[in-house]
């Protein structure tokens, strides 16, 4: 199987002759992709672009993208995707490899009609191209990530197409999607989420599908009005930004949740008011490996990740001290033969191979249930050892956010030795200008045990972000 | 009747939330999204509850949406109708 076959069937299927992909303002019929296709094999073939060439593609999060996405995987072209496009502005963040960089020009303006497509795409070459990639090992097309760097350096992750198309045919009965299913997908198909477990296993399964651009709750509420999705692929904070936002109740069949954890009285809550959630583990590495099924009760589903998808295998590896509460903890490893071939660097040198076989240490801390359901418990280079405990800063974090008025927890550990081990600052998001540092710290010691207690707690406005939008962990630091 | 709706509603967007804007900057039609306050989906629920305890109504869950909340001056004319 190919993702031209996959989409050629789709295209030809009799009972999706009205199906299709909408953004809300335009939409494509799967019937017209083959018609969008060979418009855009004479753009390319006009312009000889080498079948190596890698294109780093800078969409919005809606039809157009999508076309020229699904277009490239179905001609098994070469292309990098950035979690954030509007990175890519600057070329010199472009990886060195992508000869060319791919969007939309900004003069013209797509009016819905693909036909139009080919002639409004813009496509500029690197400045300093230099593609050290070596592709001897086969012809099959590539995609490329790059890490989110939440410990500061990213790099690049190499995907085969046929690992990525494997890899979301495996979530298609996970996810129980099917050719009556609506998907609504308000986050970036140019991200292994987006990508990887929602728009290609909606896709396979022949659901009607809908994106959305830069998401927020009123564009969001207008969608699920005009488009009446019964599957959505949201984050922890989009279920909070509709549990907060969304007066009246609604039944969805399925909703993912992937990114943190979402913690289990939030869980619980919209489970209740919108129903079929579940939590999806995965990685811009292995995409999507560990998530809930819909016969699992709503409890099992709200505490563990899940159970690992078909030929996902799991070990634990032993935490490097002895810890009196961290009883069967360990380092997640994970095994999955449609997992990512290399790391790369922006030259495209190889960092690092990694083979069918090779285990993927994830860097979180789990627990491997005998029923075979896997507990995240949270980053183990974001967890400390103080009095012989094991602190979880993930832990510490969903605690203080259950307090009122905080919004967003952040635990850092400081090099100052304490009584109890290495020093714990909290800082803590919020908008609330009667919340005072003492009474949260002493609102703790009901919360937490002694051990686990921040030495100091400070208040923010805002946190300091790295470019790729998660929270900068080192000048909070510096803040000290 | 508009006007008043309408100062009422930048005493909000100034006076009211954190999003450190003088008052003089607000323009009668500025947009609440992307080019204007660039609102996020926490700041947009928070000026929707704002709104209705100042005008002491509800909205709908049909009138949460882009056409009705685009910019100050759309605010104006659904809070207007609202409170007809």
């Amino acid at each position: 199987m190919s993702f031209a076959s996959i989409f050629a069937q789709l295209a030809v299927h009799s009972d999706m002759q009205t199906h299709g992909l909408s953004d809300g303002q335009f939409s494509c019929r799967y019937a017209e992709l083959p018609e969008v296709f060979a418009l855009m094999d004479n753009f390319f073939e006009a312009r000889q672009f080498s079948t190596t060439d890698c294109f780093a593609l800078q969409f919005d999060n809606n039809l157009a993208g999508a076309l020229v996405l699904l277009y490239l995987l179905a001609r098994e072209r070469h292309l990098f995707l950035a979690p954030k496009p509007q990175k890519l502005e600057a070329l010199n963040l472009t990886p060195a490899f992508c000869r060319y960089r791919l969007s939309l020009s900004s003069e013209a303006k797509f009016s819905g009609d693909f036909r139009q497509l080919p002639t409004l795409l813009k496509f500029q070459e690197h400045p300093k191209y230099q593609d050290e990639r070596d592709l001897s090992s086969d012809a099959s097309g590539r995609l490329y990530l790059k890490t989110s760097g939440s410990m500061g350096v990213s790099k690049i992750v190499e995907h085969r197409l046929s690992s990525l198309l494997a890899n979301a045919q495996n979530c298609v009965p996970r996810f129980r999607l099917s050719a009556t299913d609506r998907v609504l997908i308000p986050v970036p198909i140019f991200h292994m989420y987006g990508l990887g477990a929602g728009l290609l296993p909606s896709l396979l399964a022949g659901a009607h599908l809908e994106l959305l651009d830069k998401t927020n709750i009123l564009k969001y509420l207008q969608a699920e009005k005009q488009f009446n999705p019964n599957v959505a692929f949201l984050t922890p904070s989009l279920c909070a930004m509709l549990l907060q936002g969304k007066r009246s109740d609604r039944a969805y069949s399925l909703v993912v949740s992937a990114g943190d954890k979402l913690r289990p009285e939030v869980f619980t809550e919209f489970a209740k008011r919108f129903g079929g959630l579940v939590n999806l583990y995965g990685s811009t590495e292995l995409g999507a490996v560990i998530t809930s099924d819909l016969a699992d009760a709503a409890p099992v589903r709200a505490a563990y990740a899940g159970k690992p998808l078909p030929g996902v295998t799991t070990q634990l590896a032993p935490l490097p001290q002895e810890l009196d509460n961290a009883a069967g903890v360990g380092e997640l490893q994970l095994g999955y033969a449609q997992g990512f071939s290399q790391y790369l660097d922006a030259n495209g040198r190889t960092l690092k191979q990694h083979g069918a076989t090779d285990w993927f240490a994830t860097g979180d801390l789990a627990r491997i249930h005998a029923s075979g359901y896997v507990e995240v418990l949270g980053r183990s280079g974001l967890s400390i050892n103080r009095r012989g405990y094991l602190v979880v800063f993930s832990e510490v974090e969903q605690r203080l956010e259950s307090l009122p008025g905080v919004e967003k927890a952040v635990l850092v550990a400081t090099a100052k030795e304490t009584d109890q081990g290495r020093g714990l600052v909290a800082f803590c998001l919020t908008h609330d200008a009667t919340l005072q540092a003492a009474t949260l710290r002493q609102a703790c010691f009901a919360l937490l045990p002694n051990y686990a207690i921040p030495d100091q707690i400070q208040l923010l406005s805002e946190f300091p972000l790295l470019p790729s939008g998660k929270i900068d962990r080192q000048s909070l630091l510096q803040l000290l | 009747m508009s006007e008043v709706i309408t100062e009422k509603l930048k005493d909000i967007i100034a006076e009211k939330m954190d999003l450190h804007i003088q008052r003089t900057e607000i323009a009668s039609d500025i947009s609440l999204m992307e080019g204007g306050l660039g609102l996020d989906s926490v700041a947009i629920m928070e000026f929707i509850s704002l709104v209705e305890a100042e005008f002491s109504f509800k909205f709908n869950e049909d009138e949460l949406n882009m056409d009705g909340f685009r910019d100050l001056r759309t605010v104006t004319d659904l809070v207007a109708t609202k409170i007809n």
